[in-house]
């Protein structure tokens, strides 16, 4: 009849007691665990979208705007530049590479959009079958974009007008499949990639219905710039350059994604101090469970002194009903955490923003079971001294 | 055996107890008599180990406790001095057996379960080993307090009103057991009680008078 066995068999004596402590933890545990993976997930996304881009140029807006739709497909675009414009930094000192960008239109909800094959090294992204676009209306199909539609190399479909599933169609312009790329983990997993080219000869054609349009540079338009400095030292003064002495706007990616990140911190501060409540509110009712325990057993306490346990032995005894208690709520914490963290994922993978799951891990999820135990300890030290203190003598005369 | 010398003992400045001189020999049995207040329950606890006499010295099997401190005292206790007082105690959560087990454990002995299964036997409870407490009757419930003290083979055995809230065949009945269980262990006997169907059974008696009159 071990310490352990002895502890034990007390908390299942009393189970809905038990039950109803470590629902308690578990729940505030769960909610810190669904946090933790959430905003350690976001951070992860944001920064790995991010890696690689010095600066987004595109046209005058909120710069918030400009980042979350051209890094992270999320948002409208504010609206085109002109190619020319564009053009013009190509050759300036500072710049190492840019990369354009053309939206517009979507196929089922995913993007279309028209670059070069520079954008897929910035995501390290590679082809998994066939090859990439060499002619107008060629298209490069992200992993998920293939996954989610089905499309196979070979297969046609046609664009639709505007970033969201539905609108009018480009019938006149059906994209041919001629490539499918492995996945990376980032947002061109959810893009459908084509030459820029594509773009305008789609909407070249569509126009024609309406206006005629010129096929100059003149007339032709991207929605935005993606670059890389030749030097972390270009930052400030090139953004301000742009920014003042033409048409078009700059943004910093670090810096709109770091707001962004306050922003949405806000809330995530807002849960975890819930989480915290809660937490605070099972170390209460498990040291009130384990007083009157205490109270309850104290004449079982001092049979036990008579059969030669040590005061130790109570204290111990005791307090590893609490560290029980507490283990055992981190842990269905966790589980429970991960679950609601892979519900919401599946949620999220529907409405197609961002890939969430909640089998993974992060490392304060250890100094997490730590704080449990912590608690399960704090909560239960007052009373493992009271063991610790019972007069054997006193308490049996008292019956 | 066992032997007192000199005891007294005060609560909050009032004497509660004073015993010149006391003495029992190995399989002894005595009755511990007197009028609750006379100090048989102090008498009972500094015999047991759990309260120390502000005066006086006890000594049992050659050993003084006065001299034990803390763990040693504990360990002394669990090996040397069973009790069964007037509320049985048993623990509930864990089984009849598990009860056994773990006054074996508590005493610094490794559990040995072949020991305890036949202590049951003895007392005609052993259907029960997988019981918990609560689902016993009073008789079995007694009896299993009874095996509690025994099962270290102490040098003393005690009992604290053993018998009162039992009819005259269950009382008779608990006697004999501890009788017999002090017997089979070569323990000395020492019953507090003011029952008077015990004390045609025992000759030797220790009367305790009530000091504040």
């Amino acid at each position: 009849m071990s310490l352990l066995q002895l502890a034990l068999a007390y908390l299942r004596h009393r189970a809905l007691n038990t039950f109803l402590n470590v629902i308690l933890l578990a729940l505030g545990v769960a909610m810190i665990v669904v946090l933790l993976l959430f905003s350690a997930q976001v951070e992860d996304r944001l920064t790995r979208d991010s890696r690689g881009i010095d600066m987004v140029v595109g046209a005058k807006g909120s710069p918030l705007q400009l980042i979350l739709s051209s890094i992270y497909q999320i948002d409208m675009p504010t609206g085109n530049i002109p190619l020319a414009d564009a053009k013009k930094l190509q050759s300036h000192p500072m710049i190492k590479t840019i990369v354009p960008l053309a939206l517009g239109d979507a196929f089922r909800g995913f993007r279309i959009i028209g670059t070069e094959p520079s954008y897929l090294t910035l995501y390290e992204a590679k082809l998994a079958q066939g090859e990439l676009w060499s002619k107008p209306l060629d298209a490069a199909l992200g992993a998920a974009v293939a996954k989610k539609t089905g499309l196979k190399l070979g297969d046609t479909f046609t664009g639709a007008h505007g970033l969201g599933a539905g609108g009018g169609e480009h019938q006149a312009a059906p994209f041919t499949v001629v490539g499918i790329l492995a996945e990376t983990g980032s947002v061109a997993d959810r893009l459908v990639l084509t030459g820029i080219d594509s773009v305008w000869k789609m909407h070249a054609n569509h126009d024609a219905a309406h206006e005629k349009k010129q096929e100059t540079d003149d007339g032709k338009e991207v929605t935005s710039l993606l670059i890389q400095y030749r030097s972390p030292l270009a930052g400030v003064s090139l953004l301000r350059e742009i920014n003042s002495q033409s048409a078009m706007q700059a943004a910093s990616p670090a810096f709109e994604t770091a707001r962004l990140l306050t922003l949405v911190g806000f809330g995530v501060e807002t849960l975890r101090a819930f989480a915290i409540v809660l937490m605070a509110s099972a170390l209460l009712s498990m040291f009130i469970a384990l007083t009157n325990a205490l109270d309850e057993r104290r004449y079982d306490l001092a049979i036990m002194r008579t059969l030669g346990a040590r005061n130790g032995w109570l204290f111990a005894l005791v307090l590893l009903q609490g560290v029980l208690l507490a283990s055992l709520g981190a842990l269905i914490g966790i589980a429970f955490g991960h679950l609601a963290a892979q519900g919401l994922g599946m949620w999220f993978n529907i409405t197609q923003q961002m890939a969430f799951t909640g089998f993974t891990w992060v490392k304060e999820e250890f100094w997490l079971v730590a704080l449990a135990i912590g608690v399960g300890i704090v909560a239960a030290i007052l009373p493992a001294i009271g063991a610790y203190r019972t007069d054997i003598a006193k308490t049996l005369a008292k019956e | 055996m066992i032997e007192l010398n000199n005891i007294r003992h005060r609560y909050n400045g009032c004497v509660v107890l004073d015993l010149p001189r006391f003495q029992l020999s190995a399989g002894e049995e005595c009755l511990i008599l007197g009028s609750s207040g006379s100090g048989k329950t102090t008498l009972l606890h500094i015999l047991a180990g759990i309260l120390k006499p502000r005066e006086g010295e006890v000594m049992i099997g050659g050993t003084s406790l006065n001299e034990m401190n803390g763990t040693a005292l504990d360990r002394f206790r669990g090996q040397n001095i069973g009790i069964v007082l007037q509320k049985l105690h048993l623990i509930a959560p864990i089984s009849v057996l598990q009860n056994l087990l773990l006054a074996q454990t508590l005493s610094g002995r490794s559990p040995d379960e072949g020991a305890a299964m036949k202590l049951l036997e003895n007392l005609g409870i052993v259907a029960q080993s997988k019981s918990k407490p609560t689902q016993l009757s009073h008789g079995q419930a007694q009896r299993l307090a009874i095996a509690r003290a025994v099962i270290n083979q102490p040098k003393l055995l005690i009992a604290d009103e053993p018998t009162s809230n039992l009819d005259d065949k269950h009382a008779e009945e608990a006697l004999q057991l501890l009788r017999s269980q002090a017997h089979a262990c070569g323990a000395a006997l020492v019953l507090a009680t003011h029952d008077a169907r015990v004390k045609g059974h025992i000759a030797r008696r220790l009367e305790l008078r009530s000091m504040s009159s």
